[in-house]
């Protein structure tokens, strides 16, 4: 099989790569292990959330100009940045994900516990502030699924309350959702959503929430509804008689799966493959450049094409692995920055910035890897993957992957004119 | 025997939340004395809750102290009835690898058959059959009665034991004074993590604090020497052994694996530590490739297995001479009249032994206790069994064929035993599974925060088993700081316990972070810290701690 390009992961990353080089009219190939990051995440994309010194960041066009030069956003240089972020906002568009926010001025996300936290876009459908944390109602009702406990009611409501918001709470029961409970393990945010995928569950919900509402401004739910598509949130908020929005729980986040499901799609409808369970071993050279790779589910085929995009993401993502003594990247055994010794990897304290987050494969400025110091020209790394970044004490991490991945494939773009 | 006069007169203080305190403490209460223990921190949180989990069979000792080898054995056979819900009939192994003397094998089997241990010499084929995990290239086994017991279970079946025959457990106090007059102690004062004291009197104390009972002796005004030696282990991410896998040989670094529960510790090293380090539990890189290169030898499986946590303890013994790593220094009872050795009346300490041998120990000291005080009363604790193990009905197979328990129903009943009926878990919510891996349902933590006074996830863990599996609390640990916070309505307090728990977990990972244990790490980071923000939590001051429980 060839490809114009190949792209060795699923996730955020690879996916904006892949849509963006099938917008163009090239033959992608993505290949997906299938867990993403993006199962972990909120509702809300983040540039850059704070700055190495840990206030909050504002502004973060303006702010990524003070990042140290190993940042990606510094190694691909910050014009590079103002360019592709409002590219990245039109491509979720285009996959029919729609988002507020935009990369001039931070807005605040509310996390699972109620914390408010920097982000560059989040998803319409979920509660947000203003850069001042102000939010447009005083008075919410919050609404808990009897028996979900992936969703911290205690302590959302403490943290909402503390953000100004006067918050009640109502546990709502239904039918249909009542029907999972029989199983022990049944409660979680995707198994709900599958429930919640039927619009007779949504009527059932609809009547519980509107029956709890007194005199709230506003209405507050679990991100549980929409795995494939908003289309039963749309509806649920026009039954409810109050507006309404969702605040992210726990992991598996639902709004997760739908991002990555919605890129997926329209990756698919601009013509690329996608291999799912494609764990790629091993890559084969011809010279210093990659012929082909090798997948686990296909292990007589040698996947050609002529440009490579390395998109596994970090440790978690098996794109980096720490064995007892050295950090290596496992396909290609690229150059990596990383610490020498395992005892300054980590940070003794849990919240101090972990020096290992920032582990990855080093680059040059158009993101080309190296083998021992030697550039391998048609490959680019992207996302967690590189080094230089750090998703907790940065904020910047789904940033750095669709920046790093429109870059990436625009340089592919203007090199195959 | 004078009745105390007030809430707070006592006949007998315990200093020490461990093992040894607490089993001192029930044993006095069961005698009918009026007892106060106090802990500085929650119970287990020394030496009990940092040790292998292993019920030594007295084998280990076997060669070397015959005497306390003896004592072992008579303990296992006592805790197997008195403690049944603690304790895990693995049986072990001592196996001999290339190189090892097979001479000392047959002097270790027979000082085992002579100490009144049934020790037998097994095939090496027996012992593959009976144990797969074990290094297949073994040139000899031995097979002893070693167990796996739980010491977080044990220590809180003997506080709720003390607590029902009238103890009070003081836990988050430090004793800070101890008041005497003329030449006998009177009482003490504690003083709580906010800074508030209290003072309490009785005619006797009891030292129990282990390697923490020299200070305490010290101020006593008395001295007692004490030689911290210290011992790391490693917990891995599954079961890989059933039976206690020891190496045969003198007893050196990481030569015991012990299967616990789901997971397996491996275990310990020995060094001697000053006195200042032993609050200091952060286990080095050293010490854990030492103990990985040892462990794989006894189950090369281990070489690919992950590893959850690291974590140290500090072993009680009393100073005998100058050995370098406390390996050779007796793990036999040291029960100390002061007024006998040093003039000082009403003064006690208990230390030395192992917790094996926890309940002759408390025996030993109560007796003295009650010597001082007058009391005829009999020791009954080697008959009498702790709450959870008291005989229940037979369970009716067909009954329960027709009416099907679930798995975090039977984990739970494994954890409470015959406690097992004030868990309520008849809705389907309260079945809800809040620690998938060690299935510690809703009802579960329901039963230990209002039963058990778990008031923070460190509490509950020990009480529960919850975080302690194979996620080490990624998912759990959340659900369960807003169920308390759900309960007692403090959820500032909970929220800075989440951080707490959090932070505490990773002392334990960060010396492993490779491999897989690492990649979970990120993934932990990635939700509570990126995802729920915990890492902008600021840290917890005393005042919201849990605070005094009497």
């Amino acid at each position: 099989m060839k490809f114009n390009t190949i792209i060795i992961g699923g996730g955020l990353s690879g996916l904006t790569a892949g849509i963006t080089l099938a917008e163009q009219g090239q033959r992608v190939a993505i290949l997906a292990t299938g867990q993403s990051r993006l199962h972990f995440t909120s509702g809300s994309l983040e540039l850059l959330g704070y700055n190495p010194d840990g206030s909050v960041v504002t502004a973060p066009l303006q702010e990524c100009e003070s990042l140290p030069a190993s940042h990606p956003y510094q190694v691909i240089g910050t014009q590079a940045l103002r360019q592709f972020a409002p590219h990245a906002q039109e491509l979720l568009a285009a996959a029919g994900i729609k988002v507020r926010g935009n990369a001039e001025a931070n807005h605040y996300r509310i996390s699972p516990l109620g914390i408010p936290k920097p982000a560059w876009l989040t998803l319409d459908d979920y509660i947000t502030a203003d850069s001042q944390l102000s939010f447009p109602f005083r008075r919410v009702l919050l609404v808990s699924i009897a028996g979900y406990i992936d969703f911290p009611i205690a302590l959302l409501r403490h943290g909402l309350q503390q953000c100004g918001l006067e918050c009640n709470v109502a546990e709502v029961r239904t039918p249909a959702i009542e029907n999972l409970r029989t199983s022990q393990t049944e409660m979680r945010a995707t198994n709900i959503a599958r429930i919640l995928s039927e619009q007779a569950a949504i009527d059932q919900l609809s009547v519980e929430i509107n029956r709890a509402i007194s005199g709230e401004e506003a209405i507050l739910i679990p991100a549980v509804i929409g795995i494939a598509d908003d289309n039963n949130l749309k509806y649920l908020r026009r039954m409810v008689t109050r507006p309404l929005f969702c605040v992210s729980t726990l992991p598996p986040a639902v709004t997760g799966v739908r991002l990555q499901t919605r890129l997926r799609k329209r990756f698919l409808n601009l013509g690329g493959t996608f291999m799912l369970g494609s764990t790629v071993r091993k890559a084969n050279f011809s010279a210093d450049r990659i012929a082909s790779v090798t997948a686990s589910n296909l292990p007589d085929q040698k996947l050609s094409a002529d440009n490579f995009i390395l998109a596994t993401g970090s440790f978690m993502g098996n794109g980096l692995v720490a064995t007892q003594d050295s950090i290596i990247e496992p396909i290609m055994n690229l150059d990596v920055d990383a610490t020498q010794g395992r005892d300054s990897w980590t940070s003794p304290r849990l919240n101090d910035p972990q020096p290992y987050m920032e582990f990855g494969v080093h680059t040059d400025s158009s993101l080309h890897p190296a083998i021992n110091g030697h550039i391998v020209p048609n490959l680019w790394a992207i996302g967690a993957v590189l080094s230089g970044h750090n998703p907790i004490s940065l904020a910047d991490s789904t940033g750095v992957d669709m920046i790093t991945a429109l870059f990436a494939a625009n340089d592919i773009i203007s090199h195959n004119i | 025997m004078s009745n105390p006069r007030n809430n707070n007169s006592f006949h007998v203080i315990v200093i020490g939340g461990g093992i040894t305190g607490t089993g001192v403490a029930r044993d006095c209460a069961l005698r009918g004395l009026k007892v106060l223990l106090i802990e500085r921190y929650d119970i287990t949180h020394g030496a009990t809750g940092r040790n292998h989990g292993l019920m030594h069979s007295g084998a280990r000792y076997a060669v070397s102290d015959p005497a306390n080898a003896a004592e072992c054995m008579a303990e296992n056979l006592i805790l197997r009835r008195i403690a049944r819900h603690c304790v895990e009939e693995t049986d072990g192994l001592f196996i001999s690898l290339p190189g090892d003397d097979l001479n000392y094998q047959h002097r270790f089997a027979d000082a085992c058959v002579g100490a009144g241990i049934n020790a037998e010499i097994i095939s090496t084929r027996e012992a593959i059959a009976l144990e797969p995990a074990v290094n297949p290239n073994l040139i000899g086994a031995v097979r002893v009665p070693d167990a796996a017991i739980d010491p977080f279970r044990l220590t809180l079946a003997n506080v709720l034991d003390a607590e029902a025959h009238g103890a009070t457990i003081l836990t988050h106090h430090a004793v800070t004074r101890i008041l005497t007059s003329g030449s006998a102690t009177v009482g003490v004062v504690a003083t709580d993590e906010n800074g508030n004291r209290a003072e309490f009197h009785a005619p006797v104390i009891v030292n129990a604090a282990g390697i923490w009972g020299q200070h305490i002796a010290q101020l006593a005004g008395v001295t007692l020497n004490m030689f911290p030696a210290r011992g790391a282990l490693l917990i891995f991410g599954h079961r890989v052994n059933n039976m206690v896998i020891n190496r045969c040989r003198k007893p050196s670094n990481g030569d015991i694996l012990v299967p616990d529960d789901i997971v397996c510790v491996l275990g310990t090293t020995s060094d001697r530590v000053p006195l200042t380090e032993i609050d200091n539990t952060h286990v080095t890189n050293h010490e854990v490739d030492l103990l990985l290169s040892e462990g794989v030898k006894l189950v090369p499986r281990l070489a690919s297995t992950r590893i959850l946590r690291a974590y140290a303890g500090i072993r009680p013994l009393v100073a005998a001479d100058s050995a370098a790593t406390g390996r050779d220094i007796s793990r036999g009872i040291v029960c100390i009249d002061h007024a006998l050795r040093d003039g000082l009346e009403g003064f006690i300490t208990i230390t030395g032994g192992k917790m094996m041998t926890y309940r002759l120990m408390a025996q030993q000291a109560t007796d003295l206790v009650c010597k001082k005080l007058g009391s005829k009363a009999r020791c009954t604790t080697a008959d009498t069994p702790l709450p959870g193990s008291e005989p229940g009905p037979e369970t009716n197979e067909e009954d329960e064929l027709l009416q099907p328990v679930s798995f975090a129903h039977r984990a739970a009943e494994g954890r409470h035993g015959s406690r097992i009926d004030m868990i309520h878990d008849e809705r389907p919510e309260q079945r809800a599974l809040v620690c998938e891996c060690e299935h510690v349902s809703t009802a579960e933590v329901d039963y230990a925060i209002s039963q058990l006074r778990a008031s923070s996830l460190a509490r509950l863990r020990r009480r529960t088993r919850l975080g302690m599996g194979t996620c080490q609390g990624k998912m759990c640990a959340c659900r369960a700081a807003a169920m308390m916070a759900q309960r007692d309505g403090k959820p500032e307090q909970h929220i800075a316990d989440l951080n707490t728990f959090l932070s505490e977990r990773w002392k334990g990972i960060r010396p492993v972070a490779w491999g897989a244990t690492l990649s979970e790490a990120q993934l932990s980071a990635l939700t509570y810290q990126a995802l729920c923000g915990t890492n902008l939590i600021s840290s917890p001051t005393p005042s919201t701690l849990p605070q005094n429980e009497v």
